[in-house]
């Protein structure tokens, strides 16, 4: 059985590692002089590796952390509670932890209980509907890592919501994602 | 590989060098910017459902951000910072630089703050990034001693740096993840479900995903799958008159 994979990134090649386990004969086709495609980590900017694409494993609750794990991956694990300052209105710089005890809710997506969306709706108008409530970091981040809520689906952004991935903080690969 | 032929007989790829690989099926990992571009072309081409599919999902215009300084910037025991509404929302630290008595800090724009950096000459973005990190920071006269931006909008082989769930494609990914005529399975953060989408984690899972595809449909095609050997009909002949495989 022969199976073409078209695209060394990481989907490519888990795709290749399972095909092959399978017996399948592989053929992986690249683009590039190198594998990894978006994840490309740089040793040359500075003393420590650098990420210019993706960085974090967002949370232990997906399959890359148990993959990093029995590699034997150093990992640094950023909390975003009491390790992440926030910026306020006046300019004040607190700890994600600090703010959370002041106003509930900011630190945590488990406290927020989110109501169904109206079919296809943006964030924006969700948001509005849910009123003057604290939005708590994650969803914050989620924002900050797409573009306003006005273009974004509130559908799909419940969905993040309610999964585990989005109830704790990130790890970074300390010697290089790739 | 410019472009992918493929029908009841099974899969073919074909290279810009003028390479072909014939399969029995292929796994497409290409990212979303490559299809939205079309930098691959299906014979016959993708059905109706997917062109919309992809068409319909966004794509997040994203720049990263580095600056290298001679000495530490944050408080101890801090990493991060997120600074709503700032012209800079998002930077972080690699903790490995603060043993070495340096900080290296990242910073993410994405959204109109992507584009307005995207729009300017190099210099210029790396410039005004930094007075937003001194003002989120209220140091304002923090210099770093290196700094770089990338993008991976320009980048030939991605066009684009991940995908985003826009107003009316909350469903677009769970159709992009859908086989093809038991000939094309289709992986990448952009075939993850929406709460995995857009990360290392989904694309990784949906290679899996899409190989277990492929392996179940091969069983099922296999001379004692249950089909027993089907194998519907040849290949068509290679454009130059070569025999087909």
């Amino acid at each position: 059985m022969k199976t073409l994979v078209i695209g060394a990134g990481i989907a490519g090649l888990s795709a290749a590692q399972e095909l092959r386990k399978a017996n399948h004969q592989v053929i992986l086709l690249e683009a590039r002089s190198r594998v990894g495609g978006r994840i490309h980590t740089d040793r040359s900017f500075a003393e420590v590796p650098i990420e210019l694409g993706a960085e974090f494993i967002h949370s232990s609750q997906v399959p890359t952390y148990s993959l990093a794990q029995k590699l034997g991956l150093r990992t640094f694990h950023y909390n975003q509670h009491n390790d992440t300052l926030v910026r306020l209105p006046d300019g004040a710089l607190r700890t994600i932890a600090e703010v959370g005890t002041q106003k509930q809710g900011y630190d945590n997506v488990r406290l927020v209980d989110w109501p169904e969306v109206n079919g296809e709706e943006s964030l924006e108008a969700y948001l509005e509907r849910l009123g003057e409530r604290p939005i708590p970091f994650k969803l914050q981040e989620y924002i900050s890592d797409f573009d306003h809520p006005r273009y974004l689906s509130a559908k799909a952004a419940r969905e993040y919501l309610c999964d585990p991935s989005a109830e704790e903080g990130d790890y970074r690969l300390l010697d290089g994602y790739d | 590989m410019e472009r992918l032929e493929w029908g009841p007989w099974g899969v073919r790829a074909f290279t810009a060098d003028g390479r072909v690989y014939p399969a029995d099926r292929a796994v497409v990992a290409l990212p979303l910017g490559v299809l939205k571009a079309e930098g691959v072309r299906f014979v016959p081409e993708l059905p109706e459902e997917k062109r919309q599919a992809i068409e319909r999902l966004g794509l997040t215009d994203a720049v990263k951000l580095f600056f290298r300084f001679d000495r530490p910037v944050f408080p101890p025991g801090i990493v991060e910072l997120y600074a709503p509404g700032a012209a800079l929302e998002e930077c972080w630290s690699n903790p490995l630089g603060h043993s070495k008595g340096i900080e290296v800090l990242t910073a993410l724009a994405t959204g109109e703050k992507a584009r307005a950096l995207m729009a300017l000459p190099e210099e210029r973005a790396l410039r005004e990034a930094l007075q937003a990190l001194q003002q989120a920071l209220g140091q304002p006269s923090l210099t770093p001693s290196k700094a770089r931006l990338v993008h991976w909008r320009d980048d030939p082989y991605t066009l684009g740096a991940y995908s985003m769930a826009r107003v009316g494609a909350s469903e677009a990914r769970q159709v992009l993840a859908k086989p093809v005529g038991n000939r094309l399975f289709f992986a990448g953060e952009h075939t993850a479900p929406n709460a995995w989408a857009s990360t290392v984690h989904g694309a990784y899972a949906s290679g899996k995903r899409a190989a277990h595809e492929a392996i179940r449909s091969a069983y099922r095609e296999a001379p004692l799958g249950p089909r027993r050997g089907l194998r519907p009909s040849l290949p068509p002949p290679l454009p130059d008159g070569r025999p087909a495989a």
